[in-house]
């Protein structure tokens, strides 16, 4: 198997292990791991998709002339997503954290099964 | 004469799915009941109405089955409300459910819920594996990124190809992303902070006392945190040089910045100064992204300063300025946002 | 040797992941989803994406952590 289908897969797998664990627990703090374990998997996808065999970081230096850059390099535009998309993810994080805390703060409880009444 | 039909089975349907939202919402076994009765007899008896209109043939059969559907429903529905009364009890006053009611709802749901759970994972399961099954590895670029990968080291002059694309050619969505976090920092203000105005603020002995940091952590912190800054300062200068640039450095800086905070527990940051310092790093990338409009190509173009030669440390227009300001604006946020969680 | 890296970094991946879903300990949770995280930072070095590999370790493995440290300490009057 190649490392870039073996680290897709593995990507893939994570993505499924955190909506498994968003849908079964009843904590809150525990369906966020559950989120932030969704979003390590999907950008483990973004960048194994941009993988090109044998190839290097698209960055030229000593290693990666000029001239065989376009053959040898690999995809820097995945790289560049999942930059953008990891700050993003921290702070989407921070947020639900910072409604878990308020929640507490307000109901003394983090079971989810206490804030039914506030569904729909 | 079909618009007519298609028009009677859509209201037909309406009714149909009002009875089926009822049966989740009310409250009751007996407003339960009398919403999936009422508004699901009406709502086949239109269906067929609507039917009639396709086929004019098939009316007599229609209208036979509409008599027995008027027939049946009101019926099992009372022997429903019967069997509800015996078991459940007569209704309350106040619209609550009965509590072995909603027992017995809670139990069963439980039930439920793991049984979807675990078909929504294998489900998505089969289609991961369908995907990943698919995939191939590449042996060339696709032809949008070969010609970024022929472009940024020509016309930028920037030998990180990725720091190019995220700061002239894809600028706007980092300026967007800046701005995302700028929202997430103000909105955290609004929820944990507040001090003495706050809404629900916790009594005041549940609030803790910072507690002493240790030997260990001290003494690293006064070692690493100048070491920690001075690697951020050079991730973000060398961005356009090497793997780095403003959010790598960004990050790296609010890694210091909360060392610094666990070393000295009574270290309080002037939240006022962080959010001063990052509206001027913002206000300086717009600037310079309108300067990009007058002197060069577009909105932050980075050719407004020079090229200068290929790998040196001036060179690259203003990639480097972009990065310091983007990396001052990048740390400050995260710092923001970890010290009102702390606080 | 690269492939034998990649086999361990994504076994390493997997078990934490599952490890973060299944512990009883809420703070062994969130450390074993930051072990995750690092792993990952690691696998994109390898796979040529060292600018994505510099922000996960920083962000994923280090704020993200330390956020879910301080959440759970607010919150620890309700495990008792």
């Amino acid at each position: 198997m190649t490392i870039s289908s073996l680290v897709l897969s593995t990507g893939l797998v994570l993505v499924l292990i955190g909506i498994w664990g968003i849908l079964t627990h009843r904590d809150i703090l525990r369906v966020i791991i559950g989120f932030a374990l969704m979003g390590t998997g999907s950008h483990l996808v973004i960048i194994a998709i941009g993988y090109v065999g044998n190839g290097t970081a698209p960055i030229i230096d000593e290693s990666l002339v000029l001239a065989e850059a376009p053959t040898r390099s690999v995809d820097p535009i995945p790289s560049a997503l999942a930059v953008t998309a990891i700050v993003i993810g921290f702070a989407v994080t921070a947020v639900m954290l910072a409604y878990a805390i308020r929640l507490y703060q307000a109901k003394k409880t983090l079971s989810i099964d206490a804030f039914t009444e506030s569904k729909w | 004469m079909e618009l007519i039909g298609s028009v009677v089975v859509f209201i037909g349907a309406v009714f149909l799915f009002s009875a089926g939202l009822g049966m989740l919402r009310m409250p009751d076994a007996f407003t339960r009941i009398q919403a999936g009765t009422k508004a699901s007899t009406l709502g086949n008896t239109l269906i067929l109405l609507g039917v009639a209109f396709y086929h004019p043939d098939w009316s007599l059969k229609l209208l036979i089955i509409a008599y027995f559907v008027l027939m049946t429903n009101p019926i099992s529905s009372h022997a429903l409300a019967r069997a509800a009364n015996a078991v459940l009890g007569p209704a309350a006053q106040s619209p609550v459910a009965h509590p072995s009611g909603a027992d017995l709802r809670k139990r069963s749901g439980n039930v439920v819920r793991r049984v979807a759970a675990i078909l929504l994972v294998v489900l998505l399961g089969i289609i991961f594996a369908t995907i990943a099954a698919n995939y191939s590895e590449r042996t060339s670029l696709p032809e949008l990124a070969a010609a970024y990968v022929d472009l940024v080291p020509r016309e930028l002059g920037a030998p990180n190809i990725i720091t190019g694309i995220l700061l002239t050619y894809r600028a706007f969505d980092t300026l967007g992303e800046v701005a995302v976090l700028f929202m997430v920092a103000a909105g955290l203000g609004l929820l944990l902070g507040g001090g003495s105005k706050g809404l629900d603020r916790a009594p005041a002995w549940e609030s803790v006392k910072a507690t002493p940091s240790t030997e260990i952590v001290k003494n690293g912190a006064e070692i690493l945190v100048p070491l920690i800054a001075i690697f951020a300062v050079y991730i973000v200068m060398h961005g356009h040089l090497g793997p780095g640039g403003g959010f790598q450095g960004g990050a790296a800086m609010a890694c210091c910045v909360l060392l610094l905070l666990l070393a000295k527990s009574n270290y309080r940051i002037k939240l006022a100064h962080l959010s001063i310092i990052e509206s001027l790093a913002g206000l300086l990338i717009v600037l310079v992204g309108i300067a990009g409009i007058i002197l060069a190509g577009g909105f932050l173009d980075s050719r407004v300063l020079p090229l200068g030669e290929f790998g040196a440390f001036f060179s690259a227009g203003a990639i480097p300025v972009l990065s310091i300001l983007l990396g001052v604006k990048v740390g400050c946020e995260l710092s923001v946002i970890i010290e009102r969680f702390r606080a | 040797m690269l492939e034998l890296l990649v086999n361990l970094l994504c076994g390493g991946i997997l078990v934490s992941g599952v490890l973060a879903v299944r512990l009883k300990s809420l703070l062994a949770a969130s450390v074993s989803a930051g072990l995750a995280s690092l792993f990952a930072a690691v696998c994109y070095l390898l796979l040529g994406a060292p600018d994505v590999a510099m922000t996960e370790a920083s962000i994923g493995s280090g704020l993200s952590t330390i956020i879910f440290l301080y959440a759970i300490h607010k919150t620890r009057n309700a495990r008792e």
